[in-house]
């Protein structure tokens, strides 16, 4: 039903290697906001092709560490991150990193769906366009069509890609801005809290979304549901007032964690 | 057994409170009824004595044009035309009107029935028009102004004993006479509403005034506009936060809060000292509005920055835009109808506003319109000021009739402000 991501192969960026190497190395990364530090030195590899899960009680550091990979905290005022973040083995935070760049392969799909006040073709095409990744008449529409189908959404809208875009149900909107997400060819996929404005049908067909992109992108996602969690990772991370708890297989953190404090939390007891 | 006793407490906590808030409610409704009886009674008295002017009575009177006694040349020029004097013409066409008058005071009675200036102008404009048709001699009927105390006297024909005896016995016979010809015809007030100012009532216009309003205004918008713009998408999106943009952003705040006054002495300082700009210029008078608009115009237009909602600016920003793509991609066109609506409302008051525009020369009585930005102008609070120092009748109409205009010209622009606030937020 999905096409294969043939564009997504010739794609510049896309060094997926055999050997499995982690996307993601980060080393005793720390943010503060002002003066108050809310993440306090995090370790953590993540593995490319899969997903990984960010679960923890509300206030624990869960968006600013997701933020931490696409550089979105240098956006906000007075936050700062320090410590090491390599992605395929270079360092996100040097001199030498345009984060513009960085954002164009490390997408990010937010909570509430946002789409811009534009058609529905004009969300997905305004990444390629401000990156001027088609080269030929006709391309953009080929970039639209794949990166709409990839998300699941093409057979819904392909009749109707001149209307706003903020005329589509929630769930179709969350799926639309991770098509404009796709377009720009990311290699990882951020998500804060994706289902947690959708209904179960919406949110079931975005779970199923997620295992699909899976093969071909590395996903981080935030979720405050166990359930999400256990459903569609392969890792999970439990965080706790800003510091990385536990982190493992995520058959493991839910039928064997570790440590009490995520043991409660999985269990309900906090939270 | 304590429970009767907390319910009695607690009902008389709530009674306490329901008085509380319906002393509230009064107490908002009484200064809405008086704001608005203010502001109505306001209103009609401005309606009730300016409305007169929006008609104005003239006469249809059969005038002859002889070529010869008024011009010396066969082919007289434009020029001749404008210098001419018509008076002559205008009284042989009321003696002829009237021929049984014979006595020289009688005559002086008769002539007084309509403005001599406004009667000559009728006839220049006739001929500046008409010239190659006129062979030596003809007649024509032309509309012409009445006299401003035949204006008032018809007016309050019922109730103004006052203005009855500004008339004769013999005057009043006259009118009647005319009145019952059909010749005297009241119609709507062009002249009102298109004519320079001028010393007799029954002229005077606010055409000159308005046309150097909408100049300054205009002035005002295209220096204000972008400069406003630039200095709010500065200061709200790539200032550092440090003590010296501290400073300015207090110094914005302050400068909204000075009396227009002192913005007319910097302009007067500024423009026509150092500048060495004409006084009294539309030119001038724009720059000083668009000093004086600036502080607010920044104020409002970083509020409406402020106001777009930061996630979208996020999404761009996600997708690899750089700030200035999201900002002008995305906050400015969000922004744009909340700057707009600030603009509106400030040019609409700067509409309003005269002090500054004394300072800087716009005291002096104007006849012509401006040809030019740097012509000496009027404008039309500077015109409703210029007209409220007389306490003749028939100017206190028509500095109400000119207040309103002001009133409509503003409500207008409050009105396109709210529509497009209207807008903003139904999307
Ligand atoms: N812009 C900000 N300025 C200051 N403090 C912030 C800011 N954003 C977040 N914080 C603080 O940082 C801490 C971590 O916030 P974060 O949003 O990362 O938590 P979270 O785990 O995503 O929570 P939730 O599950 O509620 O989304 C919280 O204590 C929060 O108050
Ligand atoms: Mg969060």
């Amino acid at each position: 039903m999905i096409d294969q991501p043939a564009p997504l192969a010739t794609s510049p960026f896309n060094t997926s290697s055999p050997a499995r190497l982690p996307k993601f190395r980060c080393r005793n990364v720390q943010a503060y906001y002002g003066k108050t530090r809310v993440l306090h030195g995090i370790d953590v590899d993540i593995p490319d092709q899969s997903v990984t899960a960010l679960i923890g009680p509300s206030g624990c550091g869960k968006s600013t560490f997701l933020r931490v990979f696409n550089r979105m905290n240098d956006t906000i005022p007075n936050a700062r991150v320090t410590g090491h973040v390599e992605m395929d083995g270079i360092d996100i935070y040097s001199d030498q990193i345009d984060p513009t760049v960085l954002r164009a392969r490390v997408g990010m799909v937010f909570q509430k769906p946002n789409p811009f006040p534009k058609s529905i073709y004009d969300n997905v095409a305004y990444g390629p366009r401000i990156h001027g990744l088609a080269d030929y008449a006709g391309e953009l529409d080929d970039i639209v069509e794949h990166s709409l189908r990839r998300a699941a959404l093409w057979d819904e809208v392909k009749d109707r890609l001149g209307e706003p875009g903020t005329s589509l149900s929630n769930g179709q909107q969350q799926r639309l801005v991770i098509a404009r997400a796709i377009a720009i060819r990311p290699e990882v996929i951020l998500m804060d809290e994706p289902a947690s404005s959708l209904d179960p049908i919406a949110t079931a067909r975005l779970e199923q979304l997620i295992d699909e992109l899976k093969q071909n992108y590395c996903i981080l996602i935030v979720t405050h549901s166990m359930a999400q969690a256990a459903r569609v990772s392969e890792h999970t991370g439990f965080f706790y007032q800003g510091a990385l708890v536990e982190y493992g297989e995520t058959n493991q953190i839910f039928t064997n964690p570790v440590d009490q404090r995520t043991q409660d939390y999985i269990t309900g007891r906090t939270g | 057994m304590t429970e009767p006793k907390d319910s009695h407490k607690a009902r008389a906590i709530l009674r306490s409170r329901k008085r509380g808030e319906w002393m509230f409610r009064l107490m908002g409704l009484g200064s809405v009824i008086l704001a608005s009886t203010i502001l109505g009674w306001l209103l009609l008295s401005l309606i009730s004595s300016g409305h007169n002017v929006f008609y104005q009575h003239s006469l249809d009177l059969k005038i002859t044009l002889d070529r010869q006694s008024l011009f010396s040349q066969e082919v007289p020029s434009q020029q001749d035309i404008r210098a001419a004097d018509y008076r002559a013409v205008i009284k042989t066409a009321l003696e002829a009107r009237f021929p049984r008058v014979q006595e020289t005071d009688t005559k002086k009675e008769l002539y007084a029935l309509v403005s001599l200036p406004g009667a000559s102008n009728a006839v220049r404009q006739y001929l500046s028009e008409n010239m190659q048709t006129l062979s030596e001699s003809r007649s024509i009927i032309l509309p012409i102004p009445v006299s401003g105390p035949v204006d008032q006297y018809l007016k309050h024909d019922e109730g103004g004993v006052r203005v009855r005896q500004t008339m004769s016995a013999q005057q009043r016979i006259w009118i009647n006479a005319l009145i019952e010809k059909g010749d005297l015809k009241a119609h709507f007030n062009m002249r009102f509403f298109f004519a320079p100012d001028s010393p007799n009532a029954e002229l005077a216009g606010i055409g000159s005034a308005f046309l150097g309003s909408l100049m300054a205004i205009l002035i005002a918008y295209l220096v204000a506009a972008p400069i406003g713009l630039g200095a709010a998408i500065y200061l709200e999106e790539f200032a550092p936060k440090n003590r010296f943009t501290d400073i300015v952003e207090i110094n914005i705040n302050n400068l909204a809060a000075v009396p227009p006054i002192l913005f007319g002495l910097l302009g007067l300082f500024l423009f026509l000292e150092l500048g060495g700009l004409p006084r009294a210029a539309p030119l001038v008078a724009g720059l000083v509005l668009a000093l004086m608009a600036l502080p607010t115009l920044i104020i409002t237009t970083r509020a409406a920055l402020r106001q777009v909602s930061q996630h979208r600016v996020d999404s761009a920003l996600s997708l690899g835009a750089s700030h200035m793509q999201a900002l002008f991609h995305h906050k400015i066109p969000e922004a744009g109808p909340g700057i707009l609506t600030g603009t509106i409302l400030s040019m609409a008051q700067m509409l309003g506003e005269a002090a500054p525009l004394l300072l800087i020369g716009m005291v002096a009585y104007v006849s012509a319109p401006p040809s030019s930005l740097t012509d000496a102008a009027s404008a039309l609070p500077i015109q409703i000021f210029l007209w409220a120092e007389n306490a003749d009748h028939a100017w206190v109409e028509r500095t109400a009739a000119a207040i309103l205009v002001l009133l409509v010209m503003m409500t207008l622009l409050n009105l396109i402000a709210f529509i497009i606030r209207s807008r903003l937020e139904r999307k």
